[in-house]
């Protein structure tokens, strides 16, 4: 490799020793990666018969209900959904206390021992607050669901044939879902309780130290020298998600990678960056054990949620958009470095920093590229948050502004944080199909990141190496940790469908609500912030600021993103209104 | 003690500027910000749909996000319900993937050398 290490995201040779096995940090990632989602597994698993029977409960006593016509969602309809999406593995006493050790900082919004630490006199004072405002509201979702159970008793009545007693109940129902949704926002207000947040932290750094030790130890580094350096990383990580939380930062969308990157930088130009700190600035393998973890959510049953309408809008739009402002980038704009063009292409076009990190990773982006393109995303996310929203409230139709306007903000706006704020604002529905679009979307960063693995180790990599890649040297060169990312998303893809088979609704409670936000997910947004502290860092203002020389990544993230809006909103016009209208009826 | 590459810097100035930046963001958080939403337009909304629904606008994934499962649920059950012609691997659903997996073939070996 051209390369010197640590420039970049990720760095290979090209050359294969059985003992990369245990001594390089791709197969640690896996190793350490799949040690997590196994440990889930035997977590969860074990309840499989229990929840498969509560389901099976519930499809008993709703299923009926919820078929009795098809002119409207009935209550039954309703009930069978609300009920099934209570059924998760993550529940049991184990996940209880696993979501409490892995715990990021609380939110808060003007003081910051909030972050941390609340007693039992304000929490208390907190929870009276809620109930008050709590229980009107239930009162009137109790009233409301009153009068939709008359409604549709009067629609069944006459058979479901009298149009107007159809509507009625329908209108009811939908009173009924909004008093519902609004007392059930207020109740989740209501269970404030007091927290020590300080204890749990240190707990879960020490954890983590010691999980990530075992791989530096094995690699040949320092197991003490890691472990000091640790404590430096872990602090300025607790910084970020402590920056994070705070309310406004939160309003604007500012997540904690962006005060990963910020605050690595801030501290490696100032008064730098510690020496005795270096041995813990280890942003790859970070970075691919948390990204062996995010495979194991890139479930493929997932992609048909939506049906065609949803596979046109975020299959085939986002990797035309990628390929035609890739193409852009090299032909026209000429971004001097294709890793660089690369990442933005995909955090524009896929879905922000996951894809980001992903791409980064399979195409061995140098750090500064990821963190100008994390940087682009987030000043364009927070600006598209509050303008879509807007545009589409004063130009669209209103039997339009929902659906077509959903779909538009989930396969344009790169967080999926911002485009679940942008879909709510817009209404319930609207929140539901930007979010689905956006699920799908997550789900092509693994078909991306491994297009983007072989193109760069068969194309780019041979270009400038000068050499011709036989099949052995794309193994050499390939990035080893997509193997685990893969082979994460296909196993916990085919146990989700196997699970569905049994009874629906098992995969989401045992693999969404179980092994992937019980265990997985609670450790993965831990180790990106730690990767992009390491890459903060590692990372100087003269190294950013040639790569903005001339405005090329900010030209190109706005023609990407222009070219994105325009084709997104064709295709979804077409899909959800042309292609198939009666799809569209039943959202 | 400096990060490889990393320009050296007055010892004072640094801790100056670390500090100043410190405190700036705290300022932005507790006073700028919110008093600067209010001029944004629409901002204001957003942000009390967001406190309301609870969630996290720096959500960068969709397991993240609580919107993304009740969609999931709401949606795929629909789908299933009231339309199950268009439920799964349907003929269109797959030309769909194809045509994703063709652009991607295709279009990479397109791309400028």
């Amino acid at each position: 490799m051209a390369e010197k290490q640590g420039d970049q995201v990720v760095v290979d040779v090209g050359k294969w020793e059985w003992s990369e096995m245990w001594k390089k940090e791709d197969w640690w990632a896996i190793w350490l990666g799949f040690f997590i989602l196994l440990m889930g597994v035997i977590i969860y698993f074990p309840q499989t018969g229990e929840l498969n029977q509560k389901l099976s409960a519930i499809e008993a006593e709703y299923g009926a209900e919820a078929q009795k016509t098809d002119q409207f969602r009935t209550l039954g309809w309703h009930q069978l959904s609300d009920a099934k999406k209570k059924v998760r593995a993550k529940n049991n006493d184990t996940g209880k206390w696993l979501s409490t050790f892995s715990k990021k900082t609380h939110t808060w919004s003007t003081n910051p021992v909030n972050a941390f630490y609340m007693s039992e006199a304000a929490a208390t004072a907190k929870k009276e607050n809620a109930v008050a405002k709590y229980e009107p509201l239930k009162a009137a979702a109790a009233e409301a669901l009153v009068a939709a159970k008359a409604a549709e008793a009067k629609a069944e009545a006459a058979g479901f044939a009298n149009a107007q007693l159809n509507e009625e109940a329908k209108t009811a129902i939908a009173n009924w879902r909004d008093a519902r949704l609004k007392a059930s926002k207020a109740q989740s207000k209501t269970k404030a309780k007091p927290y020590n947040q300080v204890g749990w932290l240190i707990l879960l750094g020490v954890s983590f130290a010691l999980f990530f030790g075992v791989g530096m130890k094995a690699m040949g580094k320092s197991y003490r020298e890691f472990l000091i350096a640790f404590i430096f990383i872990w602090a300025i990580s607790v910084l970020s998600h402590f920056a994070a939380t705070q309310a406004t930062m939160k309003a604007y969308g500012v997540g904690y990678a962006f005060w990963a990157i910020f605050f690595g930088i801030l501290i490696s130009n100032t008064v730098g960056t510690p020496k005795w700190a270096m041995p813990a600035v280890q942003t790859e393998f970070y970075i691919k054990t948390g990204l062996v973890l995010l495979g194991a959510s890139i479930l493929f049953e997932k992609i048909v949620t939506i049906g065609t309408a949803g596979i046109f809008v975020a299959w085939v739009v986002t990797p035309t958009v990628w390929l035609v402002t890739y193409y852009v980038g090299q032909k026209y704009i000429k971004i001097p470095s294709k890793r660089l063009n690369a990442t933005i292409c995909s955090d524009m076009s896929v879905c922000g920093v996951s894809a980001a990190i992903a791409t980064a990773a399979a195409c061995r982006a140098k750090k500064e590229e990821l963190t100008l393109s994390v940087g682009l995303s987030l000043v364009f996310t927070s600006i598209m948050m509050i303008v879509m929203p807007a545009i589409i409230k004063t130009t669209f139709p209103v039997d339009k502004q929902l659906i077509l306007g959903g779909a538009w903000m989930g396969g344009t706006i790169d967080a999926t944080g911002a485009v679940a704020a942008a879909g709510a604002f817009l209404g319930e529905k609207a929140l539901y199909v930007a979010a689905t679009i956006k699920m799908i979307q997550n789900v092509l960063i693994g078909v991306m990141a491994f297009a983007v693995a072989i193109y760069f180790t068969t194309r780019v990599e041979a270009e400038e190496t000068g050499k011709k890649v036989g099949p052995m040297e794309i193994w050499y060169r390939f990035p080893k940790f997509v193997i685990g990312f893969i082979a994460a998303s296909i196993i916990f893809s085919l146990v989700y469908t196997s699970f569905n088979n049994q009874v629906a609704g098992l995969g989401p409670a045992m693999i969404d609500q179980g092994v992937v936000k019980g265990m997985g997910d609670l450790f993965r947004g831990w180790f990106f912030t730690l990767s992009f502290v390491s890459i903060g860092l590692a990372t100087n203002f003269r190294e950013l600021k040639e790569h903005l020389v001339g405005g090329k990544p900010f030209i190109l993230y706005v023609f990407g993103q222009s070219f994105n809006l325009c084709l997104t909103l064709l295709v979804a016009y077409i899909m959800f209104y042309v292609v198939f209208p009666e799809l569209t009826a039943t959202i | 003690m400096h990060a490889e590459n990393t320009p050296p810097m007055n010892k004072k100035k640094g801790w100056l500027i670390l500090l100043s930046v410190f405190f700036l963001v705290y300022l932005f958080g507790v006073s700028i910000g919110p008093w600067l939403q209010q001029y944004v337009h629409g901002m204001d909304e957003i942000v009390t749909v967001m406190e309301e629904s609870n969630i996290d606008g720096g959500a960068y994934y969709y397991t993240e996000i609580e919107g993304a499962a009740d969609g999931y649920a709401y949606l795929d059950q629909s789908l299933q319900f009231l339309a199950p012609e268009h439920y799964g691997l349907t003929l269109p659903f797959l030309s769909g993937i194809i045509l994703c997996l063709l652009i991607l073939y295709f279009g990479f070996r397109c791309l400028p050398r």
